[in-house]
């Protein structure tokens, strides 16, 4: 199906998954007659029943951790955490547990659980259902973190995502669900591949997830002004995709880097160390990052906190006239 | 609430009600050769702790009898996650003392590879699965173990054994509440020191879960009441918590001397296959130990780098031929 928002992307492939392998469940809260807050699992309780749709406990700790349980005993257990801003309470069995059963039993046991986070800003959630943290996530040896940033790829990934044999965070853009429209057809999208989804010889533009249509809106303004944007759509955080990312700065130089999180100790950042690392010869400006501030997401000023495609075209102007 | 003790074994063995005897001939005998052979290999462990050539070290044999009558309550295809107390629980899985003795020593032969702390062996076929470092987070994960066998309709359970402090954590009240909502069959064992408020018992009763007190120095007991436990759980009874009261000083002794006393009087040990026993642990320690001296091998940097992903990223790869050459930076 051609014309597919994120959601409605995300919701097809948990059913054509659930029927192509009866090992995956569906937990989470509200996960089942209410279909998800979001609608991403609507439909599935009907077509699969209360042994493969589980509506648990408001009580992230606990999802998680019956997941890693789901996973030991070979099941393939999809997560949906309500909002990314919500994963904190079932972050130590992320990093402790999720991450590390494969590794402390020396490859005994896995854990592929699929952690759904719907996250970001832009929906006016305020403080507490806003937040950008996928650095977290990052950070953690033994998860891969994706975040897609249209449909095609949310499905494309899901697939590899439940097939594969690792944990997953799944950062799913809250402000794109209704957007993000695309093909969910039945490819996989492996995990650790970027896509380039404008070509351009002046300026490497590199974006993921919520701000990947900023950034494509970015490239259109910069075009305007003569300047050419190569626009890297990392989909995959970790592993990142080197190569694409050096290919492109090998023939720009020039980089700008754009996340909607918070700057300091942001993914953001990891990209720069990376560039300042290997692709030093090859940068003819320094490497600006257009990110989210060093704040909380205020509700009232959530504007004032996102990044645009404004201010993402004077960075690269910025970038390409140093 | 049973708030009354469980309790099998008396100080005196003629006095044992032989009617709570649920396990056979061959069972018991098994039982006392598990606390007799955690005792050797806790004794051994003690000492090379001291010899400076373990490095981290909690006794399992003061928790045997848990352990020991957890283990043996247990069938094919129930899953237990223990306590990093629990040598007693993998000794009687099936667990071979010289794969104990590797994990201890992170020897070449280590099955985990080095990679755990000892004491925190895993025996994927006994279905007893490496603690973590997180203490509760066992409770967790026996609920969702035992969820799955919900799910799939496996007639099993999911044991955890664990110890008071993992009560005061978030991991348990989580994976307890999960388990009272989905009615899961999974039995958790805590060993307490009876002298906790709230008791382990109260916080079970809030929950609505069966709750059971037994004597922790008695394996008998102990197996029991998981054997009760595990039949209410497979009949769609949910959940349960037993709190095993473990002695403060010291039950080794105790809860062997009390099984010993029994086995004997029922004719099944005496004098001469205590001894004969004890040497076949003496010479299985030893030769294991020699083994794992002689054993030249190095540990291959798949040690460190495999594991982390099913596959190695770019990242582990380029980390794994950087620390293998030998002027890395």
């Amino acid at each position: 199906m051609s014309d597919r928002t994120i959601v409605q992307g995300v919701n097809a492939t948990l059913h054509s998954e659930m029927q192509r392998d009866d090992r995956v469940v569906v937990l989470g809260e509200d996960v089942g007659s209410l279909g998800g807050i979001f609608g991403a699992t609507e439909g599935l309780l009907e077509a699969f029943g209360p042994r493969r749709v589980i509506d648990t406990a408001s009580s992230e700790g606990g999802i998680v951790g019956l997941a890693v349980g789901l996973a030991l005993y070979g099941l393939r257990p999809v997560v949906e955490v309500q909002s990314a801003d919500f994963v904190w309470s079932g972050f130590e069995q992320l990093v402790s547990e999720m991450a590390k059963l494969r590794y402390r039993s020396n490859g005994q046991y896995s854990c592929p659980v699929v952690l759904r986070v719907p996250y970001g800003a832009g929906v006016r959630g305020g403080i507490y259902q806003s937040q950008s943290p996928e650095a977290h996530f990052c950070h953690v040896p033994g998860i891969n973190v994706v975040a897609p940033a249209d449909s095609a790829d949310a499905s494309g990934l899901l697939r590899a995502a439940l097939r594969g044999d690792d944990p997953v965070v799944f950062l799913e853009p809250k402000r794109l669900y209704r957007e993000g429209r695309g093909d969910s057809g039945d490819d996989v999208v492996e995990i650790g591949q970027a896509r380039l989804r404008r070509e351009g010889s002046d300026v490497t533009l590199v974006a993921y997830g919520s701000t990947v249509p900023a950034a494509m809106g970015a490239a259109e303004v910069a075009a305007g002004r003569g300047i050419q944007a190569d626009v890297l759509d990392l989909r995959t955080l970790v592993p990142l995709d080197i190569a694409a990312l050096l290919r492109s700065i090998a023939k720009t130089g020039r980089a700008v880097l754009v996340s909607e999180a918070s700057r300091t100790g942001g993914y953001a950042a990891e990209i720069g160390a990376t560039l300042a690392e290997r692709a030093i010869l090859h940068l003819e400006a320094p490497v600006e990052r257009v990110t989210g501030l060093d704040t909380p997401i205020p509700y009232a000023h959530e504007d004032k906190y996102l990044v645009d495609a404004q201010q993402i075209a004077a960075a690269i102007e910025r970038v390409a006239n140093f | 609430m049973a708030r009354q003790l469980l309790s099998v074994l008396g100080a005196d063995p003629k006095a044992t009600d032989v009617g709570k005897v649920l396990l056979d001939d061959a069972q018991l005998r098994a039982l006392y050769e598990t606390l007799t052979l955690t005792r050797v290999v806790d004794a051994t462990c003690a000492r090379l702790h001291a010899e400076g050539r373990i490095g981290f070290f909690v006794p399992s044999a003061p928790a045997a009898a848990v352990s020991a009558g957890v283990a043996i309550a247990l069938h094919d295809g129930d899953w237990l996650f223990p306590s990093f107390r629990d040598a007693g629980a993998y000794l009687a899985r099936g667990g071979r003392i010289d794969d104990f003795l590797a994990q201890m020593l992170s020897a070449p032969s280590d099955p985990l590879g080095g990679r755990q702390l000892p004491g925190h062996g895993s025996l994927p076929d006994g279905r007893f699965v490496a603690p973590s470092g997180v203490a509760g987070a066992q409770v967790q994960h026996a609920a969702g173990v035992a969820m799955a066998m919900q799910l799939r309709g496996a007639a099993n359970i999911a044991v955890a054994i664990f110890g008071p402090s993992a009560v005061e954590q978030g991991a348990f009240h989580t994976g307890l509440n999960a388990a009272v909502r989905h009615g899961v069959p999974a039995v958790f064992v805590c060993r307490s020191l009876g002298s906790e408020s709230p008791t382990v018992l109260q916080r079970g009763a809030g929950y609505g879960v069966e709750t059971q007190l037994v004597d922790g120095g008695d394996c008998l007991a102990v197996a029991n009441a998981v054997e009760a436990a595990r039949a209410l759980a497979l009949d769609g009874g949910g959940a349960t918590i037993i709190e095993a009261v473990v002695d403060q000083v010291d039950d080794t002794q105790d809860a062997a001397g009390r099984l010993r006393a029994f086995v004997e009087y029922r004719g099944l040990w005496d004098a001469e296959r205590e001894e004969a026993f004890l040497r076949r642990c003496h010479d299985r320690v030893l030769d294991a130990l020699e083994a794992i001296d002689a054993d030249e091998a190095t540990p291959p940097s798949a040690a460190l780098f495999d594991d982390v992903w099913a596959e190695r990223p770019w990242m582990l790869q380029e980390q794994a031929s950087r620390l293998e050459e030998p002027d890395h930076e």
